[in-house]
């Protein structure tokens, strides 16, 4: 009886675990930056979180806003993001139990990033993840696409440093 | 019977006035804090507001993080109840000197932070944070065995959403300050930024001196 409670136990908890498609990236330390970089984004609204998602990898000397001059190196990121909520049959039963039913929520992305210098492109990367977790009806979205958006990021920027498109950083 | 009680009175006097004391304006999440026998390097600098009539938030950060990691520290300025020392005192003004002991490695100062709450009967408790929303990257590369110094960041704010920190080199002051804290620290030494980068939110005269007191160097 005990080992059962303890198996659903560990079931449930399971369950509320946020689970993401892209793994984790393991960003290496004290390698020199990349040389900064322009980012244009087609969405105004998260622009600023995903710039500072891409400086939080500590992998460009620089993220910044808008073209740049002549010669710099500059990204252009489209971004499709579909929120997956539960049919409305569900929330009405998670609200008749007092929200104590659980419902399925994820955040299915996907990203191109183009690579580009003077207008010529360098190389295109894609990566798609989905968020996926079990919470509460009125538990939100919390962390939720902050980490969607950051794997990405990461991804992206261990590619980048991977391929040796961009150059390093030599001046510190 | 008051044999019995006395531990517990003890208990009960000591846990109140540990609510009266200060707390240490020097914030370093456990991944980054060097074991006792691991080699260390210290960030040293100052933060608080340059006036506190015109400051309105009371607590205040500069935010680091160790590059590509989720882990980070902070200096703080506390100035409510249980405050951060005030160890600089000006006509209105007061800062606290943070020492932050750090493992030796890449760290980024990225963000800074002004938080108030208010409380009003109809509205409950308001929450107010600010920070930057596009990020800077000021890049440091500490070493085993040195402490660098960031300099005295003053707070200056133009209502309750226009804040910015001013930049002054009191290295002098402030080392005399962080021996006290920390007895066998080594000599600070200077590390320069460039905070063009962090341009609206961090004020600092331009580097090499150009542009400062343009007036002085008109002088014979």
């Amino acid at each position: 009886m005990n080992r059962l409670m303890t198996l659903s136990a560990l079931a449930l908890l399971a369950g509320c675990a946020t689970t993401n498609t892209l793994p984790e990236r393991e960003l290496p330390d004290g390698k020199a930056y990349l040389t900064p970089i322009h980012v244009m984004v087609d969405d105004p609204l998260n622009a600023a979180q995903m710039r500072n998602q891409l400086r939080e990898t500590g992998v460009f000397r620089s993220v910044e806003a808008g073209m740049g001059k002549p010669g710099d190196y500059s990204v252009l990121i489209r971004s499709n993001v579909q929120r997956d909520m539960p049919p409305f049959p569900l929330l009405l039963l998670s609200a008749a139990t007092l929200f104590l039913m659980p419902l399925s929520v994820s955040i299915d992305t996907t990203t191109e990033f183009s690579l580009q210098q003077d207008g010529k492109a360098l190389k295109q990367y894609r990566y798609r993840n989905v968020t996926h977790k079990y919470s509460w009806l009125l538990d939100g979205m919390g962390g939720m696409q902050e980490q969607n958006g950051s794997r990405i990021a990461r991804a992206f920027a261990q590619d980048v440093q991977r391929d040796g498109v961009l150059p390093e950083e030599t001046a510190q | 019977m008051f044999c019995r009680c006395r531990p517990l009175a003890l208990f009960l006097i000591a846990a109140a006035l540990v609510g009266c004391g200060t707390q240490s304006a020097s914030l370093v999440s456990q991944p980054l804090q060097p074991g006792p026998q691991e080699p260390v390097a210290y960030l040293v600098g100052s933060i608080g507001p340059q006036s506190l009539a015109a400051s309105p938030a009371p607590n205040q950060r500069l935010l680091f993080r160790k590059r590509g990691s989720a882990f980070g520290a902070a200096g703080v300025w506390l100035g409510i109840a249980r405050g951060t020392p005030q160890d600089v005192q000006d006509k209105d003004g007061a800062a606290s000197v943070f020492v932050l002991p750090l493992k030796p490695g890449d760290y980024e100062f990225y963000d800074f932070q002004f938080f108030s709450s208010s409380y009003s009967p109809t509205l409950g408790t308001t929450y107010t944070s600010l920070q930057a929303r596009e990020k800077f990257n000021l890049p440091l590369r500490l070493q085993a065995g040195k402490a660098y110094y960031l300099g005295e960041f003053r707070s200056l704010c133009l209502g309750a959403s226009l804040c910015a920190f001013r930049w002054r080199d009191q290295l002098g002051r402030d080392e005399s300050i962080a021996r006290q804290s920390v007895p066998g620290l080594p000599s600070l030494q200077l590390l320069p930024l460039d905070y063009r980068s962090a341009a609206p939110y961090i004020i600092a005269p331009l580097p090499g001196g150009a542009g400062q007191n343009p007036l002085q160097e008109k002088r014979p």
